[in-house]
């Protein structure tokens, strides 16, 4: 750390002279101010640790400078000594009057300038102290704010995660595990079946397993689609928009090739694919309309994800906590990939979403 | 009449037991080897040359549609019939585009996949069903017309457009036209939608051959 700035305001050049003498060793870089204009301008372009201030001084006396200095925040603190000829009480009371801390009377002497200067150090010292413990204690509170919020999104994704697997549980549970069910007791049949019944029998059992089937195909593209990993995500895009049209009626248009199997890297596949699903289902729920318009901006050092509706929109600050939990998960997730993420929406004014990606060097994963 | 031979090649045991279950009932079918992923499947192929290969789309070490372009590669005539576990289109047309002539979905009726192995064996194509629509679309789809005219586009859409091609940003283009940055994303949105154009340079090349920008 460079060394701390007093700063002399005297009109008269051998005061100005013998002070700097005088203070040569005290550990302090000394700047000078030959009136009382200059010494304010370079006082708030330094912040000086200590001004010594001269009482008499022609235009713009040592009390009137005392006061202008004051009146700057950021000099409020900053402790002044006022260089009186007159050692006499009443110009002492207007000097405190003006925010003066101390005195000190000309002509100099060095043993007592020291002392003052050493009591300032001190006082300058606790200071910094204080200040120092306000900003630790302003970090320890955006720490704080920073860990609940961390520790409300971790309770969020494992509430998440919990009902997932509640969802999955009973989907294998009700679903897989009644068909499994009801296959075995048909298959346990076959010991008293004659012939027929047994063809019977066995093309029941079949239809069953072919509906198991289906059950298992769904349960797991809704899972994860293999197509985002074996073909990347233009191709599991794609594939999501055309499975929305068919069980939702939402069209949506895009400017995605399926057959463009350029890959980014796996995080940030995962978070457009999952950002662009909950959109569209969003939309679906809630936009009120049957078209969205999904596009992917795809720079060498960028990947840009718009998705657009004309529907409904909201007022982002006034949505239900289930919906805002949604979005703040959406948010999460793009910046849980590096990503920035926006969203637009007035009520009557449809939704805009847009997420930015940096793409590492090269574009490739 | 001499059979067809077959070669499965399934990284699941209890699918290839299944398959040859019933492909071995027939006596105009005759299973000659089984494979358990893509490699061993194309050194079979090229050992035992069958008639016809039944390929697992995604298999370990080399997946199937590896396979099928390396079989080709090497020149071999034995013919590929994917058998997959995936309705989607967009693995029948890779698949297909690998050179094979079938893509049957595992569970469809077993008839499928016995026209499939037949209509290989002579030489012709068969897609299961229940994906041919979807087959057809993708492809039609994306036949050729990539970038459309400027006609699809609105009037304001066209001026948005002349001044990202002009190098404009979204926030310059918004305080030309006193609209808010948002709404020119919007319309950039639906600008590359409509001409289905995904990078900036492809949208200037864009506009320099419609004579919407000098070049």
């Amino acid at each position: 750390m460079s060394e701390p700035i007093l700063l002399v305001i005297d009109d008269d050049p051998v005061a100005r002279q013998a002070l700097t003498a005088l203070l040569s060793a005290s550990g302090y870089s000394i700047e000078e101010a030959a009136s009382g204009p200059e010494g304010i301008r370079k006082a708030a372009l330094l912040h000086p640790e200590v001004i010594l201030l001269d009482v008499m001084m022609p235009g713009l006396d040592g009390y009137e400078v005392c006061r202008r200095l004051r009146d700057d925040p950021a000099l409020a603190e900053t402790p002044i000594i006022m260089i009186t000829a007159l050692d006499d009480r009443e110009s002492r009371l207007r000097g405190l009057e003006a925010g003066a801390d101390d005195f000190l009377s000309k002509p100099f002497d060095s043993a007592e300038l020291e002392i003052r200067l050493r009591t300032l150090k001190k006082v300058a010292r606790y200071r910094h102290l204080l200040e120092e413990r306000a900003r630790l204690a302003e970090a320890y509170r955006q720490l704080e704010a920073q860990n609940a919020e961390l520790k409300r999104l971790s309770e969020e994704v494992l509430l998440v995660q919990e009902n997932e697997r509640r969802r999955l549980a009973m989907e294998l549970h009700d679903e897989v595990g009644q068909m499994l069910t009801g296959l075995k007791l048909l298959l346990e049949n076959r010991e008293n079946a004659d012939p027929p019944a047994l063809q019977a029998l066995c093309g029941r059992a079949l239809e069953i397993t072919t509906d198991l089937l289906a059950r298992v195909r769904e349960l797991s593209l809704d899972l994860r689609p293999t197509v985002l990993d074996d073909f990347g995500l233009l191709a599991a895009l794609d594939w999501l928009f055309k499975r929305f049209e068919q069980q939702t009626a939402l069209r949506v248009s895009h400017n995605i090739d399926p057959f463009d199997e350029r890959r980014f890297p796996k995080a940030i596949e995962t978070a457009v694919f999952r950002l662009i699903q909950e959109a569209l289902t969003n939309i679906v729920r809630h936009a009120g309309v049957q078209e969205a318009t999904v596009t992917l901006n795809i720079e060498p050092d960028r990947l840009e994800v718009t998705i657009l509706d004309s529907g409904a929109g909201f007022d982002p600050g006034q949505i239900s906590p289930a919906r805002s939990t949604g979005l703040s998960a959406m948010r999460e997730r793009v910046r849980l990939a590096g990503g920035d993420f926006h969203l637009q929406s007035a009520p009557g004014e449809g939704t805009l979403i847009s997420a930015r990606f940096p793409l590492p060097e090269g574009g490739k994963p | 009449m001499t059979p067809i031979t077959l070669l499965l090649a399934d990284d699941h045991k209890l699918v290839r037991q299944g398959l040859r279950a019933m492909l071995e009932a027939r006596s105009d079918l005759k299973v000659i080897g089984e494979a358990a992923d893509g490699a061993e499947a194309l050194d079979l192929t090229a050992r035992l040359c069958p008639d016809v290969l039944l390929l697992d789309v995604m298999m370990p070490n080399l997946n199937g549609i590896e396979a099928a372009r390396q079989l080709r590669q090497r020149g071999l005539k034995t013919r590929v019939v994917f058998l997959s576990m995936h309705a989607n289109a967009g693995y029948a047309v890779r698949a297909l585009h690998s050179g094979a002539l079938g893509y049957v979905i595992k569970d469809a009726d077993f008839s499928e996949i016995l026209q499939a192995i037949y209509n290989a064996a002579e030489g012709r194509r068969y897609i299961s069903a229940e994906i041919a629509d979807q087959v057809l679309e993708l492809l039609l789809s994306n036949n050729g017309d990539k970038a459309g005219s400027l006609d699809i586009l609105s009037p304001r859409e066209r001026e948005i457009l002349q001044l990202i091609a002009e190098g404009n940003t979204n926030a310059a283009i918004a305080k030309k036209l006193t609209l808010s940055v948002r709404t020119v994303e919007a319309h950039r949105a639906r600008i590359m939608a409509k001409l289905r154009i995904n990078s900036q340079a492809e949208l200037v090349r864009f506009a320099v051959q419609q004579g919407l920008v000098e070049a």
